[in-house]
Parts: structure tokens; sequence; C-alpha cells
């Protein structure tokens, strides 16, 4: 077990995922984004659309006008529909796929070692391309929206990433109990679609507010229409975080009982 | 053309696990889709009635054009996928051509399976989709409703053509799907954003994705179906010539 270097494992496979169809589709969605952000915003939110309404009806902080457009109502969806799951949604199904799965297992490495290799892959994947134009994108975005602090930017980029890694832990174990890539895809496209529709629809009814608050998109989301408290954003990331781990946890126990 | 070697295919696309999905999704969205719009709060329904085009069926249409219809395009990939990408992850590719039929005959006999299979999948899915949204939403003009969603399968042949055209060089499902679906969904974005920024314009016709909107919005089609039709062939006859000529 002690010839395996891990940490450059996790890295040779990012570098794999980045650097291929998905990496280069990940960014192009995540640089379309941010282009919208930075260069839309006032068209989009003009009174008379529906978004426009939307924000007349249900927000009544003027100052958190671009927060709640960009992050609430895009960003969410590209990040757990989109973009996240590129990087790992065939992780598991592609190697039994291909079989390769035996030839990876056959080295000096455990079953959960492999899980974890798989989600720090894409962890790093998709944080790089996450950040990497989420940043940069700020500096475009801000000249538009003199009120937007980078102080408030990059904790709700934070939590949207943690987010992203929850769509990654949940992508990680639809791929580890699917037998193709394609349904494998179909599995986590739809089910985020549903996923995320109580917080899409909290404003709709106390009930589907109710309902948002057992989805992780509520959390993420939550500074998008309120000021950022300290104690509540560590409280928030960590409810984030504990949302994952059941689905980590649930793919590792699969895969290390699964006859292969 | 062997007709029973169509009818083989057709069968094991119809009993695919994609096309159980398709109805599905078809049937989950507009139950969903129905519930929040009926239950909205006054104030966004007028917002969505204000915000419909006048020749739509209603909010409900609305909002299915604009908002499901995007994540329906995945299916519609997953059909196009069935075309060559499939055999190419199955490795029966080689042994497939290895028949007595040549290139052209193997193209023509998977489209027209593909795409017949795909026809009677969607038509189904959307009665069944149309009948859940009309049971909900009472306001819903079902015949109006299930017209337009056939009259948008020149555009959903579209994005089939354009899965087919990315298959022939990325060969697997994976990355077929990948890029067919990104493909569609940068230019169904493209135009729905240039629609949010402009309220009441008309969508471009030279995006062969905004020929839904048009037909939603009961707006003009002719010069629309020309482009969408010429690029559904365009990429059917370069993807065919290059897989033709492609050494497998």
């Amino acid at each position: 077990m002690d010839n395996v270097n891990l940490i450059a494992i996790v890295w040779h496979r990012a570098m794999n995922n980045l650097f291929s169809i998905r990496g280069l589709i990940a960014l192009l969605m995540s640089i379309y984004m941010i282009v919208i952000g930075a260069y839309m915003m006032d068209a989009l939110m003009e009174a008379g659309t529906v978004t426009g309404e939307l924000y007349t009806l249900f927000m009544d902080n003027p100052d958190m006008k671009f927060q709640w457009f960009f992050f609430d109502g895009a960003l969410i969806k590209m990040v757990t529909m989109f973009t996240a799951p590129l990087f790992i949604f065939d992780a598991v199904s592609g190697d039994k796929k291909g079989e390769r799965i035996g030839i990876l297992l056959s080295r000096p490495i455990t079953r959960v070692q492999y899980m974890i290799i798989n989600l720090a892959s894409a962890i790093l994947a998709f944080g790089i391309v996450f950040f990497g134009t989420m940043i940069p994108g700020y500096f475009s975005i801000q000249p538009q929206v003199p009120g937007l602090t980078i102080e408030a930017y990059m904790a709700t980029t934070g939590l949207m990433f943690l987010l992203g890694v929850f769509a990654l832990c949940l992508a990680l174990f639809i791929s580890t109990i699917s037998k193709s890539n394609l349904i494998s895809f179909i599995m986590v496209f739809g089910t985020f679609s549903f996923l995320m529709l109580p917080n899409a629809m909290k404003y709709n009814s106390d009930a589907f507010l109710a309902l948002s608050k057992a989805t992780p998109h509520y959390y993420a989301s939550y500074f998008t229409t309120h000021d950022v408290t300290a104690g509540s954003y560590i409280a928030y990331a960590v409810i984030i975080i504990l949302l994952s781990l059941p689905f980590l946890a649930l793919s590792i126990m699969k895969f290390r009982n699964e006859d292969l | 053309m062997n007709f029973q070697l169509i009818f083989i295919d057709m069968k094991v696309m119809l009993m695919s696990k994609r096309a159980t999905y398709t109805i599905l999704f078809l049937a989950i969205f507009a139950l969903t889709f129905a519930a929040m719009i009926e239950y909205s709060p006054e104030g966004l329904k007028s917002a969505l009635e204000a915000a419909k085009p006048d020749g739509s069926a209603g909010a409900f249409e609305y909002m299915w054009f604009e908002d499901v219809l995007k994540m329906l395009l995945l299916m519609v990939v997953s059909f196009g996928a069935f075309m060559i990408s499939d055999l190419e992850d199955d490795d029966t590719m080689g042994l497939t051509l290895a028949r007595p039929e040549s290139r052209l005959d193997f193209l023509i006999r998977r489209t027209l399976s593909s795409v017949l299979s795909f026809l009677m999948i969607f038509t189904i899915g959307s009665l069944i989709a149309g009948v859940i949204a009309w049971a909900i939403v009472s306001s819903l003009d079902l015949p109006l409703f299930i017209l337009h969603q056939l009259m948008i399968l020149p555009m959903l042949l579209f994005v089939f053509a354009l899965t087919f055209f990315f298959s022939v060089p990325l060969r697997t499902v994976t990355y077929s799907v990948l890029a067919g679906f990104a493909g569609s969904l940068f230019l169904s974005f493209t135009y729905g954003f240039a629609l949010m920024a402009d309220p009441g314009s008309e969508p471009s016709i030279y995006n062969p994705l905004a020929f839904g909107y048009r037909v939603m919005a009961g707006m003009p089609l002719a010069e629309s179906f020309l482009v969408v039709l010429v690029s559904t062939i365009i990429l059917f006859v370069a993807g065919g010539l290059w897989f033709i000529k492609k050494d497998i």
C-alpha cells in the first residue's frame, strides 16, 4: 500500500478531467454565465420581464438584487446540473463499463481509496474551473454592480462551491449504482432538476419553503437574500457538508460490497 | 432496404431505459410545473400571464417551452446517440459493418429507426404530459399545446442531427451526448437571454433552437423552418459523408 502516491493519482485524474471535452464544456458554461452576469443584468432585471416581476414581488432589498438574480437564479442551476456533475457522473460507471475497474483495483489501492480518489479529483477539477472563472468574474461584474463587495461575492461563491461538492457526492453515488454512463448522466441530471425545485418554488408557499430547508440549495443561496453573518455562514457551510456525507458513505458502502 | 432490421433496431430502442425515462421525465415535469403554476401566489400568476406570448396555449406552455424543454433536450440527444455511438460503446461497430450492407444503407437504417422510435416516444410522452397538465391547469388549451409540441419536431430533429454529427469524431455515447447537449443548450440559452433582454422581440431566425419559441408564440415560421431544415440536412449529410469515409 505504501508505494502508491495518492496525491499524484488525484492530480493526474483531475488533469485528465480538465483537459477533456467535459472540462471544455464546464469552462465554456462558466464563462458564459459570468458574461451574462456582467453585461446583461440590468436588461434581464428590468420591470416588465418575468425575472423583473419576480424581483418586484418577492424581494424587498435592492442591495441584494445582483446576488439574488445571479447566484440564486442562474448559478445554482449551472453548478448543480451542468458543471459539477460533468466531472464525476461516469467515474465508477465508466470504469465498470470499460472493464478498467479490474485493472485499476489490481493496483495496491483499496476500494475506499479508489472512491476517495474519484471524489477528490473531481472536486479539484471542479474547483479549478469554478474559482478560475468566478474570481476573475468578480472584476468584470463589479464595475456594473457598484454595491457588490468582494466579501459578499466570495462568501456566496464559497457556499456555491460546497453545493458543487454536494452535487459531486450525489453524482458519485448515482454513478456507483448505474451500469451505463448515459443512464448515470440522465439520472444525475434528472435528480438535480427535481432537487432544486423546492428552493426555486420557495416563494410559492410556506410548504415549499419548509421543504426547501431539507435541500442544500436553500443554505447555499441563503445569503443572496440576507446579509452575511459569521455564525450562520459557518453553520450553513457545515449543513451543506453534512448533507453531502451520507451520499459519499453510501457510495463507498455500495462499492465495497459489490461483486465486480 | 431491410425493413426487418429496422424493426429489430426500433424494438431495441423502444424497449430501452432511455425511452422509459423520456416518457417518465415528460410526465413528471408536466405534473411538477403544472402544480407550480396552479398553486402560485396571485402576483406570480399575473406576472406569468402577462409575460406569455399571445399565441401560446397558456402560462403552463410558456413555462414548458422556456424551462422544461431545455432539460428535455437531453432525452433527444440520448436518442441521437443511438445512431452510431451505441454500437461504438458496445464494440459492435466493426462487427455490424462487416455485414454485407453498405455504410450508406447502414446509416439510413439507423437514422430511420432512431428517428421513428424517438417520434413515437415523444408523441406518447407529449400526450401524457399534456393530459396531466390539463388536469391540473384548467386554463391550458390542450389541443393547441399538443399541436405546438408536434410542431417543434423539426427543431428536435436538428438536435438529433447535431448529436449524430458530433458522434462521428467523438465516437462514445458519453462524449457525443455531452457535446450534443452542451451545443443545443448554448443555442437555447443564447436566444433565451436575448429575449429576456428585449421582451416582446422576435428571436433570430438563424438560431435553430429558437424555432420552438416561435411555434409557441405563434410567430411566422416559414423562414425559421427553412433555416432549421437546411441546418439539419447539412449536419446529417456532413456527418454521413464523414462516417462513410472514416477509417473505423
